[in-house]
């Protein structure tokens, strides 16, 4: 709400600068969010008359015009603005005056023809466009012809003035006007508010219920509709005083009528509307539900169909408003509008929050019913905006009003303890301060023993109970007076879940291993299943669709973290980055099956991704990333959890390259995936080049997690080392050579590393050679060659016997 | 003889201050020295001489043995030197070359923030809890005092995936969900992701919060700022100014948003606090009497605070981010900067 201090000085009484105000009113709980200083950078305006204007000789997009700014000598001025007319008033920047777009006006020649001043244009003053009429958005800026000459455009427009935009809370709706905040400002400073008066003169030669009918059918949806009449009006441009109101709330001003109730739902905050009667068919008006699929053109000239959820204004054939959204165009006023109904109603808030968000239509008016307004200020809005109609628009108001208001809203009691009130808020409140304050914000307070019973005003629809007045209390005092303290009471252990330490040493650890921590959308495009290459059954496909995403991208929560790490490589690619290393923890989304009618799981799940160059690096000899750089990562995470019994067995995934996929178990229970992503869905995500990665189920590893060391004797005994290389057929996995080696040494074997690999022209074709080094050690003794030998004869017979493994023979 | 000892003498020292080299000072020691060598030679001769001549010779020919091995000690080690050095020298290398690199991942910047936040309250006693993403509208709305039809719902426009489930567009839920599972007294944070309807510069569909709770017998609302002032100064610095304004949520009452001075103007008013000096860094108030009750607490018995700051926001205050939209494009050489 943008409020303009000048005009919040009509009705209370305050020595605030702008700045302390606006301070003031954040610290009350309606933020600053910026001030507008009208004047800021005019100097040497002033308004002129055209009383001459030619066109140029040469230039046939200039004028010449002759003003009158009041000094006696008329000034002349080029100009090249095409809405001028003779007799225009309007402003005029004089020699020397200087303007907000950084303009300094000087003495000049235009083709030749002395030009002394500058007509000025709304914009070049500072005015924003949308508050002015569309005539005068690209032209120089119109004034009422009844200003005088050589004037200070400053007074005339009254741009000592600041701009206050501030922040209203949605339980506030009554602050959604002047008088809203000159209250809260009076409650601040401690003085009355100043209530605008009505002083109506009605025409007792004809009574309202003689010209119009009004029924209201859903009184549920409608507690109160009242309405006036206007005769005799005359619908023209209003006065500036009021047109410069309605532009310091940012609204354009359109024409008298319009403007009053405009006026109204700005000074007051009760939306009004006012129907031209005689485009009313029956001069009936019926408040009910629409028919479904009624329809309406509304005043945005946009046709809108309705339903029976919604409440509209009708009259005996159409409907011609919909409730507290937005009137029709069909009785839109006019320039030759003579009878006005203005309407002053009060809807139900759910209805028209409904109604405006079915439509998405929303309105000031529809912005203000939907947060629940007070129908008790309907008495003084619809009069003043008739008194004022009749004013400006030179007719008369019809005798009495009709009103359709069954139950008046009654003043609300509240009980309240103000001990309490100082205990919650840790001050030390006195009972009196505690009503005084009450007081000022208009509630009556009565003693009754040692609590108050606090009669809210029917405008403070937000206040119910206890806690409402609290925050009352709390914020007049001032939060910043209430002095700081520690939490007492027992003292509390903090920390976290062990789950929830576990991922953060996960992730410590994958980062010290070179990976990046990336963090991705949770939802994710359902083309990926088919981008990854998923079969029409696969289990991932079972995600949950967004019912409003906000674009297809991101239409489904993710049931892997696969396509997000794609996708960050893929966009890595696009910039050129291309040694990528990348992991993410974060939850997949599994339902139990859809549509969803309960929660999913949301499984802690932990992928990574490499690709390119390793990072370790000796001067431009980098190493590519492969598949056992990335084993290496998983296996090294194993290790340093505890997590012992694991094992890669070779798998099929869809989106893995047929020979080059793992599954990963531990403990004999499948954990998740590892492998080179499958050339096709590389293809699909346009990245060239190979990509490994892993996808492991957190919560299958929680458990298996061992961080408890305990200290084993380090070594006493020499240890002998034998190596053994051997040529076996390649299609027999490395697992099932150490797992004999194994066997056979029993305990005393304490590492075997595999040392070199080979296949090529040295070993029989479909042949490769191993490795190893086993290094042999014993707890109690120093061990012999006597004693190795025959474990080494075992494993090479065993080798033999079950793999067909044999001894390599080096040539030469 | 005496004669013979001089003249080995001087030809030994003479030859001895021109060797260059560790071999041709040892071949010097044997001709000299040696069991073969002159000295030994003359030595051997000394039976042809009288007895009074035999004391003086021997004495001389010791003297001059002792001149030359003393000699032959001082030239070893000083070649020895020479050549150490001379090695030194020759394995010299050029420093500036580049060392040898190693990368360190980097956690992502939301996880440093969000860690940092975690640790300060975890020194506060509190407990870091978790509730799902895909929450029940009971949780992310009702339970907290936003019937349907709420105009508080506007401003969390939520992504639905069935009129009763959506993605949480708060971590407040958690305290609903704390409350219903624990008496008081309560202290919990509560860190997640969360979802809304919307994308721009500032605005990510999906962000993180963290929530706070905190329920026991008589807190107040000075707590609520004790807490928090001691959050915000660890966070942003014990010199910065705190300032706790009133404003309007539903499940709290009173509601303050807190505000610390700007840490880019130091409060004098800049573009990115938008001239007013102070950045607005969370949401806070004393929990609203219906929440406490609607979760089965006694509201006369037990009082508490919430509060949840935006993750996002920290980082980008923090690390000078202008745009969220970095923080989940996940450039590799964006992350590599924290």
């Amino acid at each position: 709400m943008q409020i303009s201090y000048q005009w919040l000085k009509d009705y209370v009484d305050f020595d605030y600068t702008p700045e302390e105000l606006a301070h003031e009113l954040t610290m009350a709980g309606f933020a600053d969010e910026g001030k507008k200083y009208l004047d800021k950078g005019i100097t040497k305006v002033v308004t002129g008359k055209i009383i001459g204007l030619e066109k140029h000789p040469d230039a046939d997009r200039l004028q010449i015009c002759q003003i009158d700014v009041g000094q006696g000598e008329n000034l002349q001025i080029v100009t090249g603005a095409q809405n001028v007319k003779l007799g225009d008033i309007i402003p005029v920047a004089l020699v020397g005056a200087e303007l907000p777009i950084s303009l300094k006006i000087k003495r000049s020649k235009l083709r030749g023809v002395e030009s002394t001043g500058m007509l000025c244009s709304g914009q070049e003053l500072d005015m924003d466009k949308k508050i002015l009429a569309p005539d005068q958005q690209d032209g120089i800026l119109i004034l009422p012809s009844d200003i005088p000459v050589g004037q200070d455009i400053i007074e005339v427009m009254g741009f000592n003035d600041v701009l206050i935009d501030l922040d209203v809370t949605t339980n506030r709706p009554d602050c959604l006007s002047i008088i809203g905040i000159a209250r809260e400002v009076a409650a601040l400073v401690g003085k009355k508010v100043k209530l605008p008066e009505a002083k109506l003169v009605e025409d007792n030669t004809q009574t309202v219920e003689q010209m119009a009918k009004i029924t209201v059918e859903s009184s549920e949806l409608c507690p109160r509709y009242a309405a006036r009449i206007v005769k005799n009006i005359k619908v023209k441009t209003s006065p500036l005083w009021l047109q410069r109101k309605i532009q310091a709330a940012g609204m354009r001003p359109i024409n008298n009528i319009v403007d009053i109730t405009n006026f109204i739902l700005l000074e007051l905050g009760q939306p009004l509307h006012a129907f031209d009667l005689n485009y009313l068919a029956g001069q009936e008006i019926i408040v009910r539900r629409a028919q479904d699929g009624e329809k309406i053109v509304t005043l945005d000239e946009q046709e809108r169909i309705l339903t029976n959820e919604m409440l509209v204004i009708a009259d005996k054939e159409k409907a011609v408003a919909i409730a507290g959204v937005m009137g029709g165009l069909n009785s839109e006023v006019t320039p030759e509008t003579t009878t006005i109904l203005i309407e002053a109603a009060n809807f139900n808030p759910i209805s028209v929050r409904k109604t405006s968000k079915r439509l998405g239509l929303r309105s000031e008016a529809s912005n203000r019913f939907e947060k629940g307004l007070d129908p008790n200020i309907i008495d003084l809005a619809l009069d003043r905006a008739a008194q004022l109609m009749a004013e400006l628009g030179e007719g008369q108001v019809l005798e009495g009003r009709i009103d359709h208001y069954p139950e008046r809203l009654q003043p609300r009691n509240i009980t309240l303890r103000p001990e309490r009130i100082s205990r919650l808020l840790g001050a030390p409140l006195q009972a009196e301060e505690i009503a005084d304050i009450l007081t000022r914000l208009e509630m009556k307070v009565e003693k009754e023993g040692d609590r108050f019973i606090v009669t809210v005003p029917t405008f403070r629809l937000d206040l119910s109970r206890e806690a409402d007045l609290l925050e009352e209390v709390a914020r007049i005092y001032g939060y910043d007076k209430i002095e700081a303290a520690t939490l007492e009471g027992i003292s509390m252990q903090g920390g976290k879940s062990s789950d929830h330490y576990m991922v953060d040493k996960i992730k410590d650890l994958l980062l010290s291993f070179g990976l990046d921590e990336v963090m991705t959308y949770s939802f994710i495009n359902s083309k990926a299943f088919d981008w990854l290459g998923l079969e029409e059954n696969d289990q991932l496909r079972l995600a949950i669709p967004l019912a409003n995403p906000l674009t297809e991208e991101h239409n489904v929560m993710r049931t892997t973290l696969v396509p997000s790490l794609l996708q960050v490589v893929a966009v890595n690619m696009a910039k050129q980055v291309k040694n990528v290393e990348i992991f993410e923890a974060g939850a997949v989304y599994l339902p139990e099956s859809l549509p969803l009618t309960k929660l999913p799981y949301e499984q802690p799940t932990l992928a990574a991704v490499v690709t390119g160059k390793t990072s370790k690096t000796i001067w431009g000899s980098q190493e590519e990333v492969d598949f056992f750089y990335l084993k290496g990562v998983l296996e090294n995470l194993f290790a340093n959890l505890g997590i012992a019994d694991y094992a890669f067995t070779a798998g099929q995934c869809a989106y893995l390259h047929p020979g080059k996929t793992a599954v990963v178990s531990v403990q004999g229970e499948e954990v998740g995936l590892m492998g080179e992503v499958h050339p096709d869905a590389l293809e699909n995500y346009q990245i060239s080049q190979k990509i490994y990665l892993f996808e492991i189920k957190l919560d299958k590893i929680m458990d298996k997690i061992n961080l408890v060391h305990k200290y084993q004797q380090l070594p006493k005994y020499p240890a002998i080392n034998r190596d053994l290389a051997l040529v076996l057929k390649e299609e027999i996995p490395a697992q099932a050579v150490e797992e004999i080696i194994r066997a056979a040494g029993k305990t005393l074997i304490e590492e075997i590393s595999l040392f070199d690999i080979y296949q090529g022209t040295q070993v029989a074709p479909g042949h490769k050679s191993l490795a190893y080094s086993i290094i042999y050690r014993s707890t109690e003794k120093t061990l012999t060659d006597e004693e190795i030998n025959p474990i080494q004869e075992e494993i090479i017979k065993n080798l033999a016997e079950k793999l067909g493994a044999v001894l390599r023979v080096q040539n030469g | 003889m005496k004669e013979r000892l001089q003249q080995i003498k001087e030809e030994a020292l003479a030859v001895m201050g021109k060797t260059e080299s560790l071999g041709e000072l040892n071949d010097l020691r044997v001709k000299y020295l040696g069991k073969k060598g002159l000295i030994t030679e003359v030595l051997r001769g000394m039976g042809k001489l009288s007895a009074e001549e035999r004391p003086i010779i021997g004495q001389l020919a010791n003297q001059i043995r002792d001149e030359i091995e003393n000699l032959l000690v001082e030239k070893t080690e000083s070649l020895k030197a020479a050549e150490k050095s001379r090695k030194l020298q020759e394995e010299r290398i050029d420093v500036t070359l580049p060392g040898r690199t190693f990368k360190i991942g980097k956690k992502h910047p939301l996880t440093q923030v969000m860690n940092d936040i975690e640790n300060i309250f975890i020194s506060m006693g509190f407990q870091v809890v978790k509730g799902p993403e895909i929450e029940q509208d009971y949780y992310n709305f009702e339970g907290l005092n936003i019937p349907k039809d709420h105009p508080a719902r506007d401003t969390q426009d939520s992504f639905y995936i069935t009129e009763e489930i959506l993605l949480r567009t708060q971590t407040s839920p958690v305290q609903v969900r704390t409350m219903e599972k624990n008496e008081p007294p309560i202290r919990v944070i509560a860190p997640g992701k969360v979802y809304r309807r919307d994308a721009d510069v500032t605005h990510s569909p999906m962000f993180h919060q963290v929530e706070g709770l905190v329920v026991d017998e008589n807190i107040s609302f000075s707590h609520l700022k004790g807490v928090l002032i001691g959050f915000a100064q660890r966070m942003f610095g014990a010199d910065r100014k705190i300032r706790f304004r009133p404003h309007y949520f539903p499940f709290t009452e009173p509601s303050a948003e807190v505000d610390v001075s700007c840490i880019i103007c130091q409060g004098d008013g800049c573009r990115i606090c938008s001239h007013t000096g102070w950045l607005e860094i969370l949401g806070s108030g004393l929990v609203h009497p219906r929440v406490l009750e609607m979760a089965g607490y006694d509201s006369e018995k037990y009082s508490g605070f919430a509060f949840g700051m935006g993750v996002e926001r920290i980082a980008m205050l923090k690390y000078g981010i202008d745009d969220i939209r970095l923080l989940f494009e996940n450039d590799i050489r964006f992350l590599q900067q924290f």
